[in-house]
């Protein structure tokens, strides 16, 4: 196991072993990776080491290792030469890094080669945890390089807006902490000092100003100068804030911060619009920087660049409060198109079938007898019940839900009327704990029967299988128990009904209890409509003596002992299928020509 | 070693559970006790898994998640009815009577809703599924089948007609019964899969 | 005679499933085709993971108090799949079950699954649990859950009941998506035109998720197939042998 577990240096928790980063603290596992047979990497990289390592090799591989080498370093010293504007800095890398891949070995070179080229060792699960972790961290120069053309593009906003109206407000970004970054305190102290009248700020004699902020005055001049409206307020020279004269050590060249080639999308906001307004009150460059803006532009859309810089300006400080606020929460979710659901169609759909199956049971109770002939299954039942004696006993298996007592009950209640009739003495046992009242329900109904107890059999499945060990032991006459919570079952019946709404409960009592059941005793069956056609094969087989199912066949049956049967509910159900057929019909007629239902609508929200 | 143990127990069980119910009169007394330790084992579970339950919800209520309302209403009604069975007994009628008062209604109008989405399915079907060899078949005969137990048709009389009848309600029994087969097959080498240790549902 | 035709019958089949499993190697595919419904699940795995949102897993309901039928442990794999995968992700899968010995046993799956990738902590008991001891009050469970704003999909698979057709109709009108995989043939007509996707007949047991197990499972899908070729040709042997009279 041990070989499986990385442990992290830095806060020793466990971790995959092909883990780079720590799962629990983040940081990364490199100080866990050893080398064998090398103790100190940093010790590898003095010359004794290397010579040592040199020495082993065969006189082959030292040639051309020594001959690899010579020839590195003639091409690092021929593209150290060639470089022109190299500083110091580079230098000095360039001499180290000769130095260091002199004593560096080839073995190792190689690793780093193939690690450059390859892919991460680790697995999908642990990339998922770097891509979560890598956050880029820009390089001290990158950063001051932004901070600088921002400060460039607030000096130039603040020039624009003297002339123009602000239609656009800035941007807030509440919610930062006190650790906002420089350039944005910067920003906020600019946005103080906008209301206090800016002095009109000239370069002093004993501060000049350097040479790319002149050119960018005159490029501004000439733009303003050139516009086809000819506003004269952009004729004004770029006015400077006071931090002006306090600019960072390095300069930039102008043109790599001049006008941004902002692509605007077709979908113009309301900003957009007002944008245009200004526009068109400020006017279009013109020039190679206007040629280029008409490339990227619409043409009825024409803005300076100094708009869009504010506007690029609005869009990143508008990221940045989404990135700041979302931060730990899910992911913004692109909106689902939904099916347009017709539920007044639904609704009146419910309504309809509703009052067709409930309209038979207000036109009252008419009791009449049903036409039609039982089936041959229905026959075989109500034949092995009237064969039962007074002398013989039943015992009545209640194995369906509460949801289904209603149809159970009405399509037993014959059977319960012949059994009667039969003077049979009844037992009842139970699958469902809520069988106990069920069956309370279920006989309450006649009055004339007297209970004997309903007794509950826990375990379901492993309950029958205990009952058939019982039921097996019990094939000579006499009395098993079976002692779990002080029941006691009598097995000794002549017959078994089993009330059942669903298959499986039958097919359980079937291929368990069915087959420890002795031939000359019957086993009966009383289920819903939609389980008979499951339970014919084992009718066909003979593990089955009779089977009564359905309302109608409940029906026949009482026409059978020659009562009649109320119809309300016999036609209540035809009236339900009835209608539901009809969905069905109409829903082929109305579905003919339409395609299948789009791909978007089975997308996972 | 812990999971050896719990291998060892499934790969035991299993074995004299079969070998139980092969040689009956043998291992009756030993397959009875295996059992009712099955019986005691699925109840005790059922218990932790009702203790889990109200732990679950008790959670709820306490972080304040949204809809910890409804944890409420759990929470008091299995209060009641436990500590009503508790101490009215489960064999009290009026007892009973309130359970299934509760109860009886709940789970029938489940039902009942149950049949007014399979009302709207004829609609939808079609148009869920498109026009594919199994919807037009299953919609066809589901046609079929909702007119053939109406008892319309048999209450004709005509026998010709009730022996086509019987005959087209036999059909499905081929289909059903290859389906049973198949996932007979599927739970046996499932079962077998247990047997020999390959498949542990009860750990890693 | 009959049991000792029942042990003949079981050794055999075992050794078939060693032998086929042998044969097969450490193919984690074979020739199997693929099942729309478990492919399905996959993309709606790794979409959820995107977007945020889990997945309900319903390992099925049955009687109160007992153990399922075999079929109920069909689900604890695609938990432990599951739970792999939404490792990193916001929301971990929500599994729900009827069944107290199941309940337990998705527990444990669940624990022994974020143990073996060190990461323990992640696992909550609230995650799974047992959610109805009726099937009725199952399915309200489940109903109960599906609707919640976090979850984006439901996959039922197990001893399926047909009034699960509740929560999969909620699912669908929440425009989320819903995969079921019964093991009853009247719930799979019932649930069939409902859902997204469902499997039909034994295909519920043609999981083929990336397991560890899946050269095993490979086998067993062979071995299923190599009976049910035996089996047809003894109903078709004996079916032509009552037609000639010989039986």
């Amino acid at each position: 196991m041990s070989d499986d577990v990385l442990i992290c240096p830095h806060c020793g928790e466990e971790n995959l072993a092909s883990a780079t980063r720590c799962l629990h603290c983040g940081l990364p596992l490199e100080e866990a990776f050893a080398i064998d047979g090398l103790k100190d990497i940093s010790s590898s990289l003095t010359g004794d080491f290397v010579k040592a390592e040199e020495e082993s090799l065969p006189d082959l591989f030292r040639d051309l290792h020594e001959e690899a080498d010579l020839q590195k370093k003639a091409a690092k010293i021929e593209a150290l030469s060639s470089i022109e504007s190299t500083t110091n800095k580079a230098e000095e890398d360039a001499s180290e890094e000769l130095e260091a891949e002199d004593t560096i070995p080839e073995w190792l070179k190689k690793i780093r080669q193939r690690a450059q080229v390859e892919d991460d060792s680790s697995g999908d699960l642990i990339k998922k945890v770097n891509a979560r972790d890598e956050i880029p961290q820009p390089s001290e120069q990158s950063q001051v390089d932004n901070e600088f053309e921002d400060w460039l593009r607030q000096i130039r906003l603040n020039a624009r807006r003297d002339s123009i109206q602000p239609l656009v407000e800035e941007p807030t970004i509440p919610g930062l902490d006190e650790e906002t970054p420089s350039w944005l305190q910067k920003l906020r102290e600019i946005k103080e000092t906008e209301n206090e009248p800016e002095p009109e700020l000239k370069p002093q004699t004993e501060e000049t100003l350097p040479e790319w902020v002149e050119e960018e005055q005159e490029h501004l001049a000439s733009s303003d100068s050139s516009l086809s409206k000819g506003h004269p307020e952009h004729t004004q020279p770029l006015q400077l804030a006071p931090e002006v004269t306090q600019m960072p050590g390095e300069s930039i060249g102008l043109g790599e911060t001049g006008a941004e080639k902002i692509e605007i999308g077709k979908d113009q906001t309301k900003e957009g619009e007002a944008l245009e307004k200004i526009i068109g009150q400020v006017g279009f460059p013109t020039g190679t920087e206007g040629k280029a803006f008409l490339e990227a532009f619409e043409q009825e859309r024409p803005e300076t660049a100094d708009l869009l810089l504010l506007r690029s300006q609005r869009d990143r400080a508008k990221d940045l409060k989404d990135m700041v606020e979302n931060e730990g929460k899910a992911g913004v979710l692109p909106k689902q198109q939904k099916a347009p659901r017709n539920k007044f169609f639904q609704l009146v759909l419910y309504l309809l079938v509703l009052s067709v199956i409930a309209l038979p049971l207000f036109s009252g109770a008419i009791d009449t007898k049903i036409n039609g002939t039982m089936q041959p299954v229905s026959l075989a039942f109500f034949d092995s019940v009237s064969q039962l004696t007074a002398q013989e006993s039943v015992l009545i298996v209640i194995d369906y839900q509460p949801g289904s007592s209603a149809e159970m009950a009405a399509i037993f209640q014959p059977v319960l009327d012949h059994l009667t009739r039969q003077a049979v003495k009844k037992s009842f046992i139970t699958t469902y704990p809520e069988g106990v009242w069920l069956t309370s329900q279920l006989i309450g109904q006649e009055e004339s029967l007297t209970e004997t107890g309903t007794t509950y059999l826990p375990g379901a499945k492993i309950g029958l299988m205990n009952l058939s060990l019982d039921t097996s032991a019990a094939l000579s006459p006499g009395l098993v128990s079976s002692d779990l919570f002080g029941s006691q079952y009598d097995l000794d019946y002549d017959s078994i009904i089993l009330l059942t709404d669903s298959f499986n409960g039958g097919k359980n009592w079937l291929e368990l209890v069915g087959p420890f059941i002795s031939a000359d005793k019957s086993l009966l069956m009383v289920a819903s409509t939609q389980e008979a056609a499951m339970f014919l094969p084992y009718f066909d087989s003979a593990q089955l003596d009779g089977l009564l199912a359905g309302l109608n066949e409940s029906a026949l049956y009482n026409n059978a002992l020659g009562k009649s049967s109320s119809i309300s509910i016999n036609r209540s159900y035809q009236a339900g299928l009835l209608i539901m057929a009809a969905c069905f019909v109409i829903g082929i007629i109305t579905s003919i020509g339409v395609k299948e239902r789009p791909e978007s609508q089975e997308d996972v929200p | 070693m812990k999971k050896i143990v719990s291998i060892v127990i499934a790969i035991s069980t299993g074995i004299l559970v079969i070998a139980a119910l092969i040689f009956r009169p043998q291992f009756n007394p030993l397959l009875s006790l295996i059992l009712r330790w099955g019986i005691t084992i699925g109840s005790m579970a059922a218990l932790v898994g009702i203790a889990v339950l109200i732990k679950t919800h008790l959670q709820r209520i306490a972080v304040g998640k949204r809809g910890f309302f409804f944890s409420l209403i759990v929470l008091f009604g299995f209060s009641v009815s436990f500590l009503g069975g508790m101490l009215l007994g489960v064999a009290n009628p009026a007892y009973q009577l309130w359970i299934s008062s509760i109860q009886l209604p709940l789970e029938i109008s489940f039902l009942g809703l149950l049949t007014l989405i399979l009302t709207t399915t004829g609609f939808r079907l079609y148009r869920l599924k498109g026009w594919t060899p199994l919807s037009i078949s299953f919609g066809i005969s589901a046609v079929v089948f909702l007119i053939i137990a109406m008892g319309y048709l048999q209450g004709l009389g005509n026998p010709t007609l009730d022996r086509v009848i019987e005959f087209i309600q036999r059909l499905p029994i081929a289909g059903g019964r290859g389906i049973l087969i198949g996932m007979a097959l599927g739970a046996l080498v499932v079962g077998i899969r247990v047997l020999i240790g390959v498949e542990r549902p009860y750990g890693e | 005679m009959n049991e000792l035709l029942i042990w003949i019958a079981l050794g055999v089949v075992s050794l078939l499933l060693i032998i086929i499993k042998i044969g097969t190697g450490k193919d984690r595919d074979g020739n199997i085709r693929a099942i729309i419904a478990f492919e399905k699940l996959e993309h709606v795995i790794s979409k959820l993971l995107e977007n945020g949102k889990r997945l309900v897993i319903g390992l099925g309901s049955g009687y109160q108090n007992s153990l399922l039928s075999i079929n109920g442990i069909i689900g604890l794999p695609a938990v432990k799949c599951t739970a792999k995968q939404s490792l990193l992700a916001d929301e971990k899968p929500l599994i729900l079950s009827g069944d107290g010995s199941l309940a337990s046993m998705s527990q444990v799956a669940l624990t022994e699954t974020y143990r073996g990738l060190r990461a323990i902590e992640q696992y909550k008991q609230e995650n799974s649990f047992f959610a109805g001891t009726t099937s009725m009050s199952y399915t309200a469970s489940v109903m109960a859950e599906s609707h919640a704003k976090e979850n984006g999909g439901l996959f039922l698979v197990g001893h399926i009941r047909p009034e699960m057709l509740l929560p999969v109709d909620l699912v669908h009108n929440k425009a989320s998506v819903s995969i079921v995989s019964a093991d009853e043939p009247g719930t799979q007509a019932v649930i069939f035109p409902n859902c997204d996707s469902a499997t039909i007949g034994e295909e519920m047991y043609g999981f083929v998720l990336r397991t560890e197990s899946q050269p095993w499972l490979t086998a067993s899908l062979k071995l299923q197939d190599l009976l049910r070729i035996l089996i047809v040709i003894g109903l078709v042997a004996a079916i032509i042998l009552k037609l000639f009279g010989i039986i």
